[in-house]
């Protein structure tokens, strides 16, 4: 019995504290999330502490310092920009254009999927097919397709990279819908004369939400990738535009000579999409522990 | 069973006139002008109105929709908005490049992939367990991108094993393929470790070591046929997406396929180019997935006696 | 000559993330050859666990057995290397589980899953002679021998017991562990697989630990019967000194007493008060005191040691006096 205290056991929790609870156990989730969250925080302070104009005006004679020059502690770029500042606001782009790409099309996967699931029907059969025809084509190919048809700019490639989510959340929700829908406790719900508004706000959402909460941490994750791989392609941004990717395409032909160049947006593109990955395994595990890693 | 599969087939026409007719509405939608980013800033009134006419432009976008359907029933995938050339031509140069770096890659995926999909579930929570775990974790956080910059500055101008760039020798898909395939494992990886782990803590499995199998027999016989399912389902989604990959795979290694043959569509906004690549892209993805499905029903009893009913 | 199978002290637990879990707490019992026990127990008394533990088949890295003895034909079990335990189970001791839904290999059909356990003992034996011993179990549990070359899917629920019964008796078992294997069942289909059981049992002379909650069951097939309680052994005895209701442990007795009956006309049923103690944290005298009628104080402080007349031992203080060690 002595080890059993030892363990420290858990009085009675409301769901979300043992939700919580389960999640800071994990110790990479809480590093992914206080990685995440530094992250953030250096970026979208930028305008405090450092000049656009440093990212983008170009100084050839101070090209290629290396890294803890004086003036530039990541060094300069081929250009002689200074690669600190360049990061800093390319990582505006590469974490909050994600962001925003998730934000909008989890609002709009999930609308989409919950009515097909919720309603069923025809609702559900035309949801469906269309989502379908979207699913047909590799994400990526796809939002090149779009991006091709919008042409340049930042607003048009989160446009792009959007659509191309949108149909996956929709069936995931769809799904955990359809298995919600049909369980026990929501025709008990039903019988009570309970309205169709508190069955959806407070039986389905709160069971349904945890599958959707973990694809779009993991939707989070590609999206960096895929924007620092347009980036890198010039599709949608460009350069002078700072982008982790384009920093890097920039800097191709260099980075032999100065991998500086190479690791440092590589290796930032890495530990965001790690944080992102470490906090959606641990929502993963804290939201069903019966799941096996 | 052939009804199965005519059914099929036919349901790729919906989507390929979902997705054209998509493209073709954001196109009419959109702000911006193709024909000026095709004949530059310096071209004067006249020409981009010649160049608009040639090209059929001028015609409202649903016009020029049905125009180009109808081309297609014909076979004819139009030409370039930028070069004029052949869009089924260009393609069909372009093609077996690409397909061959998709090849390659799933060979390696499965090769490498599974057994260590296999093993690490077999040796769950154990050293290579978790080694396997942490690759996984690692090469599905990188860009493949970057990858592939980092293998071929090491493997090609570095050490100088393997040519950078191009193709034409089997040496010359090896380091694409290989980025790809780094890519791909760590997720193939840990869907076949989790797929094995779910067999593995299922009851009958516990019946066959009641009845006093070896874990090697255990794993050979129960758990890998009954764990195959979702990983033959992956590396199917895998092939089908090495189109994706693929785009940024040529870009690093200059490989003249298709991904790069988009990219450079994208940049320049050519449409003809664009919907090509997307229709033949979901008529492949779409027999791939038929492929699949079939295989399924070899492997798993209960599916095969599903399509024959 | 010794017992068949002898187990003394034993303990296990469960080591989860959470907290450890006390499963077995100090059980001992013995069959001889040919003997069948019936193990009588509520959901989580430990019977599974027993049973699980005979065959070291514990789930591996949670699984813990703590301390105490396991003796079958002499050996001890707790030593053995996994390859002698490989060639222990199946062919010396065998174990039907409880859900057939979820026992069989969905992939494979049932003649494979019954051949295999011959093919993994009797090596020796030509192919003809093992197609032979399956044919005869298929015709022994009542399955047209035709239907080997179907899958589990193909077949209903009181069937697939059927078949798990064949696998676990084609090698010839001297032991068989039957845990609960009629409960995911209706009754007529019980009725009928425990005839089958009764015949086999015969015919093969096999000795049974047959798992139940149901003391109905226990009566038709098995001589001796244990009552296991928060992993212990309360009450052990032949089926007469148990069910003749004269002297009983206060658990028993509640036990009959909540078996309706048809012939007496009361209202209302009479279950036992409270819930089985939490196995996480067990209380330090007898386990079953805080729900016992006739609890004395000496109840909560120790626990008591098993007090035995001829075949029948119970481990309540009452029987102290009366029966003594």
């Amino acid at each position: 019995m002595k080890e059993n205290e030892k363990k420290g056991r858990s009085e009675s929790r409301s769901q979300l504290g043992l939700i919580i609870f389960r999640f800071q156990k994990n110790k990479l989730a809480i590093l992914g999330l206080c990685v995440l969250g530094i992250l953030l925080l250096i970026v979208l302070c930028a305008p405090l502490y450092a000049s656009y104009e440093n990212a983008i005006k170009q100084d050839i004679p101070n090209a290629f310092q290396n890294v803890g020059s004086p003036g530039h502690i990541l060094g300069t770029d081929a250009y002689g920009r200074d690669l600190f500042t360049r990061m800093v606001y390319g990582g505006q782009i590469s974490l909050l254009a994600g962001i925003s790409v998730v934000i909008l099309s989890l609002t709009a996967g999930v609308t989409v999927g919950g009515i097909a699931g919720y309603f069923g029907g025809w609702k559900d059969t035309v949801i469906m097919r269309v989502v379908d025809i979207f699913m047909a084509v590799p994400a990526l190919l796809l939002s090149l397709a779009i991006c091709t048809a919008l042409g340049e700019g930042a607003r048009n490639m989160v446009i792009a990279l959007m659509v191309a989510d949108i149909p996956r959340i929709a069936r995931i929700t769809r799904s955990s819908i359809l298995t919600l829908r049909d369980q026990e406790f929501i025709e008990a719900a039903k019988c009570c004369g309970t309205s169709t508004y508190r069955i959806i706000v407070k039986h389905i959402l709160p069971n349904g939400i945890g599958p959707v909460i973990v694809t779009a941490t993991l939707t989070l994750g590609s999206a960096i990738l895929n924007i620092a791989s347009l980036g890198f392609l010039g599709v949608g941004i460009n350069s002078p535009t700072p982008e982790w990717g384009t920093i890097l395409s920039d800097n191709k032909a260099h980075i032999r000579y100065y991998p500086y160049l190479g690791l440092i947006p590589g290796i930032a593109i890495a530990i965001a999409v790690m944080s992102v990955n470490f906090v959606g395994d641990g929502l993963r595990d804290a939201l069903d522990p019966k799941m096996k890693k | 069973m052939l009804k199965y599969i005519v059914r099929r087939i036919f349901l790729i026409i919906p989507v390929i006139i979902g997705l054209t007719l998509f493209i073709y509405l954001v196109l009419s939608l959109a702000p911006g002008d193709p024909v000026t980013l095709i004949m530059g800033q310096d071209a004067t009134k006249a020409q981009l109105e010649v160049k608009r006419v040639e090209l059929g432009m001028d015609k409202p976008v649903l016009v020029q929709y049905f125009h180009y359907m109808s081309k297609i029933l014909s076979g004819d995938f139009g030409t370039s908005w930028v070069t004029g050339k052949s869009v089924i031509t260009e393609f069909s140069q372009r093609a077996p490049y690409t397909l061959l770096l998709a090849i390659v890659t799933l060979m390696i995926t499965v090769v490498v992939g599974i057994p260590f999909g296999v093993l690490a579930a077999a040796k769950q929570n154990k050293p290579i367990d978790n080694t396997t775990l942490i690759f996984a974790l690692v090469f599905s956080s990188i860009p493949a991108f970057w990858l592939g910059m980092l293998i071929q500055i090491l493997f090609a101008l570095k050490l100088s094993w393997f040519p950078a760039m191009g193709v034409g020798t089997i040496r010359h898909i090896f380091l694409p393929a290989l980025t790809l395939s780094m890519v791909n494992l760590a997720s193939q990886v840990r869907m076949t470790r989790s797929s094995m782990l779910d067999v593995i803590n299922h009851d009958y499995v516990r019946t066959a070591r009641a009845k006093g199998a070896g874990e090697f027999r255990i794993i050979l016989y129960h758990v890998i046929r009954n764990g195959s399912l979702p990983v033959i389902t992956s590396l199917g989604i895998a092939f089908a997406n090495a189109f994706g990959g693929a785009v940024v795979t040529e870009a690093v290694f200059s490989i003249p396929g298709i991904g790069s043959y988009m990219i450079n569509a994208a940049k320049t906004r050519d449409i003809p180019i664009v919907m090509g690549v997307i229709i033949f892209v979901a008529i492949f993805v779409a027999v791939v997935n038929l492929v699949v499905d079939l295989f399924y029903a070899f492997v798993d009893p209960r599916v095969k006696l599903g399509y024959l009913a | 000559m010794p017992k068949l199978l002898d187990i003394k002290d034993l303990f296990v637990q469960y080591n989860t993330d959470d907290a450890v879990v006390y499963a077995l707490n100090g059980v001992s019992l013995s069959l001889e050859k040919g003997e069948t026990l019936g193990l009588v127990g509520e959901t989580g008394a430990g019977k599974t666990t027993l049973a699980l533990s005979i065959l070291r088949l514990l789930p591996n890295d949670v699984g813990e057995i703590k301390s105490g003895s396991i003796e079958y034909d002499g050996k001890n079990v707790l030593a053995l290397s996994k390859k002698e335990m490989r060639e222990i189970r199946g062919e010396k001791i065998s174990m039907i589980f409880q859900d057939p839904m979820t026992s069989l290999n969905p992939t494979k059909t049932v003649g494979l899953q019954i051949r295999e356990v011959l093919d993994l003992h009797s090596a020796k034996i030509s192919a003809e002679e093992k197609q032979i011993k399956v044919d005869n179990l298929f015709r022994m549990v009542g399955i047209p021998p035709e239907r080997q070359n179907e899958y589990p899917f193909q077949f209903s629920g009181g069937m697939k017991q059927r078949i798990v019964i064949a696998m676990a008796l084609v090698a010839e078992p001297e032991l068989i562990l039957a845990d609960e294997p009629t409960t995911a069942l209706d009754v007529t289909i019980q009725a009928q697989i425990l005839e089958l059981m009764r015949k086999l049992k015969a015919e093969f002379n096999t000795a049974m630990i047959l798992i139940t909650h149901d003391l109905g069951i226990v009566v038709e097939i098995c001589t001796k019967v244990a009552v296991i309680y928060s992993g212990q052994i309360l009450e052990i005895g032949t089926i007469e000194d148990v069910y003749k209701k004269e002297n009983n442990h206060p658990y028993t007795e509640g036990l009959f007493k909540c078996i309706p009956n048809l012939k007496s006309e009361t209202e209302r049923l009479t279950p036992i008060q409270g819930n089985m103690a939490n196995p996480e944290e067990l209380p330090v005298g007898c386990k079953f005191c805080e729900r016992c009628d006739y609890r004395m104080d000496i109840c909560m402080e120790k626990e008591p040691d098993f007090y035995t007349d001829g075949t029948h031992s119970i481990k309540c203080y009452r029987y102290r006096e009366k029966w003594g060690r």
